[in-house]
């Protein structure tokens, strides 16, 4: 998903109207390309996937089957944030402070206003300002921000671009997690960022590190890889299983999967 | 001095250290309240949270803090242990025997300025997240233990050799009985910062993967989830055990010296 410091939408709200114009923009010409495997875009994107991910076109294309990309903050999509809240408060990971109900949370944490204004954006040939932008290292969840800075795609010019703004990557490389991206929120270092919901939902409530989810990246598309052998989750019973963090959706749904499957999770070594 | 005096000054040396510690105290909380961060909070919250974590197990490890320092301090031992047993004989034959220190030289000068911590992302993929902090560790200890050793063998006083050799001493009763006993307070040194830059070794190490947790892992954890406090806990009890540990070899470093007339 997309996030804005809160203080930055309050004071650039034409700013960040832009850069969901340019993501939703990417998003599209994603969903488009994924249509048409047989299109120019199609190899164009897998390159790109290929390019900042360091893996060949063959496992990006593996991975894009699984992997929705889409925008729209839909009932759905805040559902599923509510549900990210209440496994974290039942794990015993956070507590809703002052918010009256979770329902309540998940107002404060949504900002559904941009992607309307977003539509009625128009391209700028001038520059109308600079976005500080952070996002995870190689993760093909987050593919709309780099169509979005491939000027390929924007025919010789970035979506950013196109829209009149200089988006600059505070950590070209990528942070290492959503934790991580939230703490970059935290220190002055960026305006916008790709992240998961479920570190921003933990560090907006521990820490209150006061950012608003703008749009939605993608939904789906975590996997767990095994060895050889392993062909169903039942067989990972008494095998060491890593994820990104504590805090990243990949480690809550292996949580909630397990015990709705009957097992326990234990750290390794205790 | 008298003993009178003594006491007076002890006394003294604890007054102004219970300033000291309060001037600190007071200053943290000052910026903690200050600055009004979120990340950064005031010294009565991290206690109690430094306290909680002892009794309360950490919801994402499930374990406790005591059980964490215990994963910790097995690795910091580890290492120790593995750095001690190859430092000091590759030390004592450097210092001994000149074509093996000429020859090792250039390869230890080589790693030597390498931090342990840039070690930590290649022993993660080659030894696997158990050997990882223990090698890291050992990196750490390995090189002031064998300067120090090295140092001290070729610090050995020409006359006390001398003395042995006119008594008839051969080439290995010199190296046992006279080089050997020298090296030791040497070695202390070694040993003392060594279990400082032990412990700063351990909590990058860990910060990858820890088999069974450890305080470093404890405080990635904690920074993950935005649970601050605790994460400043775990800085906490780090500060602890470094300070324990030094200030333990430290004073044995003292003992040794003193019995050999080193003072």
């Amino acid at each position: 998903m997309v996030a804005v410091k809160t203080d930055f939408l309050e004071s650039n709200p034409d700013l960040v109207a832009r850069m969901v114009r340019a993501h939703i923009d990417a998003d599209l010409w994603i969903i488009d390309a994924l249509e048409h495997p047989e299109s120019a875009n199609y190899t164009l994107l897998l390159q790109m996937g290929a390019t900042f991910s360091a893996r060949s076109t063959e496992v990006v294309e593996a991975a894009l089957e699984h992997i929705k990309y889409s925008f729209e903050l839909t009932p759905e999509v805040l559902d599923g944030f509510a549900d990210f809240t209440e496994m974290f408060i039942d794990l015993n990971q956070t507590s809703l402070g002052s918010y009256d109900s979770i329902d309540d949370f998940v107002t404060d944490f949504v900002n559904d206003t941009m992607i309307t204004a977003a539509l009625s954006v128009q391209p700028s040939d001038e520059v109308l300002g600079t976005i500080d932008l952070g996002f995870l290292a190689g993760d093909l969840h987050q593919f709309a921000r780099v169509v979005a800075m491939n000027s390929t795609v924007g025919g010789g010019k970035t979506l950013y671009e196109t829209y009149g703004l200089n988006v600059v990557a505070a950590n070209p490389a990528g942070y290492l997690n959503g934790g991580a991206v939230m703490d970059a929120f935290a220190g002055g270092a960026i305006d916008v960022g790709y992240l998961g919901a479920p570190p921003a939902i933990l560090k907006k409530l521990n820490v209150g590190t006061d950012i608003k989810v703008v749009a939605l990246a993608n939904s789906e598309g975590s996997a767990i890889l095994a060895r050889e052998g392993i062909n169903s989750f039942a067989e990972l019973e008494n095998h060491t299983v890593a994820t990104p963090g504590p805090s990243s959706i990949q480690h809550l749904l292996l949580l909630f999967y397990a015990e709705q499957q009957g097992f326990q999770m234990k750290l390794e070594g205790t | 001095m008298d003993r009178k005096s003594v006491m007076k000054r002890r006394l003294q040396s604890i007054v102004i250290i219970f300033v000291s510690m309060a001037i600190f105290i007071v200053i943290w909380w000052a910026l903690s309240i200050y600055f009004d961060l979120n990340y950064f909070p005031p010294p009565d919250v991290v206690f109690e949270a430094f306290f909680d974590s002892f009794v309360t197990p950490d919801p994402n490890l499930g374990i406790t803090m005591g059980q964490n320092i215990e994963a910790s301090f097995a690795r910091f031992l580890e290492g120790f242990a593995l750095a001690f047993v190859i430092a000091i004989p590759l030390g004592l034959l450097m210092g001994f025997m000149p074509w093996v220190d000429t020859f090792a030289k250039p390869i230890v000068e080589l790693i030597r300025p390498i931090p342990p911590i840039a070690w930590v992302p290649f022993f993660f993929v080659a030894f696997g997240s158990f050997w990882n902090p223990v090698l890291t560790v050992f990196i750490g200890v390995f090189f002031p233990l064998l300067t120090n050793v090295v140092l001290g063998v070729k610090s050995v006083d020409p006359s006390l050799l001398d003395a042995a050799r006119t008594q008839g001493a051969g080439r290995l009763t010199l190296f046992t009985k006279v080089i050997m006993p020298f090296s030791v307070p040497y070695l202390m040194t070694g040993v003392t910062i060594g279990m400082g830059v032990g412990w700063m070794c351990i909590v990058a190490a860990e910060w990858i993967a820890a088999v069974g947790g450890g305080v470093g892992y404890y405080i990635l954890v904690q920074q993950q989830v935005g649970n601050y406090p605790y994460m400043f806990a775990g800085m906490i009890v780090i500060a602890i055990l470094g300070l324990l540990t030094v200030t333990l070899s430290g004073y044995a470093e003292k003992m040794i010296r003193k019995r050999m007339g080193m003072l």
